[in-house]
């Protein structure tokens, strides 16, 4: 990563770097470290010839407004480079007036009174998890747990076969992390070909979940086709399956490190909602796109219309004119306001879930084995990407036999 | 850090802590307030996080965006100091805020 001179005229004396959004430790310093090197290039606005070339907002107030200003920014592509086809999604490729049609669909599978339902069946799925590692005093956190309840309760949420379980999980990972436009167009179809016959079934037999109140839907005063049901159903696809997962797994890595937390959150179990939110706002872990819909000035930048311009939440995160000392995980901070799920109408829909879940996980999790730290000798990576996650997580605590 | 009150249809009030930056509906969800439902945790696309923000705190929180005033234009029951609880980030300087929960909640579209 370094300071060019500019070469664009739509640049003009503007800083230009050659930074990927999604392998930003190009240089061995670290993953936090070079986002942090980014941001101290230009506190502001700032454009990478990496991926296509495309616009970087690297503060936190500048992150937040855009995300909000669905007038100046459209959703319609949501990642980079442009030939990358994770675009017209709905609804979370949706601009207004259309997009609120689909998201009412939607809301109410997704709100905390539903959620609250649920978490008999995920504190029981937790435990259960638990049950299972506690004994042996070790686990792969990615592969034993985080990989497990989330996927879980998406599964139940949006009442998808289980066993389909590692097919959609290649979906996703084909869809987010695509190697080529060819292998993100194939999992595009392969998902259109394993939905279609779901929302047909879910027609004839309406259930409480997901894919019945998408198959269910009206918009504009019509029944939803099936291609938007498909498109919806790839959504949540992309959306539900490995967001949670990456909490979790950055979550307990710290936790791992931090026994003096980690015991106040066991002897005082009320404050994890506080530490919930920290956890959230200290890890984000995805870079969102916007296309710039027509020529416009931001913080003494002319950004140019059509161009894409990236939010990476981690860059909120660690605004000190946000949160001070922001690297520092400190749950009596205000945490309010990050964007780790992002602002205004495109809002994740399923934030109160995820932070529903980690909240059951922490809650079973300490009080069961208050101490673990990550396998001696072995080196934490953060595999980044459109979203970022600790993807090997070898876990160790002190074993004590089942039952006592 | 405050603390903001809610006084719900049958009069009853309860008063909570807020951190600076949470909005009053996250507050609201997270105490189990009841009647706020808050269908869409914040996208404000729902609108069934609709409050009556109580004088005198009313004039000095933020004004709604246009955003909020079409949705509050949409919601059931609104009028004076009507407003979508999840739009409200709380500030130290709303400490003492009252918000009045309207009998019901209408989720829009």
């Amino acid at each position: 990563m370094t300071l060019a001179s500019a070469s664009n005229d739509a640049m003009s004396s503007d800083p230009v770097v050659d930074f990927n959004v999604y392998n930003p430790d190009q240089t061995g310093i670290g993953h936090d470290e070079s986002w942090l090197a980014l941001r101290d290039q230009s506190p502001g606005i700032i454009w990478t010839t990496a991926n296509g070339g495309h616009w970087i907002a690297t503060r936190g107030d500048l992150i937040r407004s855009i995300y909000a200003d669905y007038e100046h920014f459209s959703s319609r592509q949501l990642m980079v480079p442009k030939q990358f086809a994770i675009s017209q999604l709905i609804p979370v490729g949706a601009d207004p007036p259309d997009h609120l049609q689909y998201r009412h669909l939607v809301n109410k599978i997704f709100s905390p009174a539903a959620v609250k339902k649920l978490g008999v069946f995920i504190r029981a799925f937790t435990r259960e998890l638990i049950d299972r590692i506690e004994p042996r005093g070790q686990c792969d956190f990615w592969e034993e747990f985080a990989k497990e309840l989330p996927i879980a309760v998406f599964f139940k949420l949006a009442n998808f076969p289980i066993e389909d379980r590692e097919k959609l999980v290649t979906f996703m990972d084909m869809l987010l992390h695509p190697e080529s436009l060819a292998d993100q167009q194939a999992a595009f179809a392969g998902c259109a070909e394993y939905l279609a016959p779901l929302f047909e079934e879910r027609r004839k037999n309406p259930g409480e979940d997901l894919l019945s109140a998408i198959a269910a839907g009206e918009v504009f005063g019509r029944p939803v086709t099936n291609d938007e049901a498909v498109n919806m159903g790839t959504s949540f696809i992309i959306g539900g399956l490995d967001t949670v997962l990456s909490l979790m797994s950055f979550t307990m890595n710290y936790l791992a490190g931090d026994v003096a937390l980690r015991h106040l959150l066991r002897d005082e179990p009320d404050r994890i909602p506080d530490a919930v939110e920290e956890f959230c706002r200290r890890f984000p872990i995805g870079v969102s796109t916007r296309l710039i819909r027509d020529d416009y000035e931001l913080d003494g930048v002319q950004l140019k219309g059509g161009d894409l311009i990236t939010l990476p939440q981690i860059l909120h995160a660690f605004d000190p004119a946000e949160y001070p000392d922001p690297l520092k995980v400190d749950i009596e901070r205000a945490t309010g306001g990050y964007s780790t799920f992002g602002h205004g109408i495109h809002r994740c829909p399923g934030s109160f879930l995820g932070k529903y879940e980690l909240r059951i996980l922490l809650e079973e999790w300490l009080p069961r084995i208050p101490d673990f730290e990550v396998e001696a000798g072995f080196e934490v990576v953060i595999t980044p990407g459109i979203t970022s996650a600790i993807r090997h997580l070898p876990l160790r605590w002190a074993a004590r036999p089942q039952g006592n | 850090m405050g603390t903001i009150t809610f006084i719900s249809p049958d009069g009853e009030s309860r008063s909570i802590r807020i951190k600076h930056g949470t909005s009053i509906m996250e507050a609201a969800i997270a105490a189990d307030i009841p009647g706020i439902e808050a269908q869409c945790y914040g996208a404000g696309v729902c609108g069934t996080c609709h409050v009556f923000a109580e004088p005198p705190m009313r004039s000095e929180l933020p004004d709604p965006t246009e955003w909020e005033t079409e949705m509050l234009s949409g919601v059931p029951l609104a009028g004076e100091g009507s407003r979508l609880s999840c739009q409200i980030p709380f500030e130290d300087r709303f400490d003492g805020a009252v918000f009045r929960v309207p009998e019901r909640q209408d989720a829009i579209g």
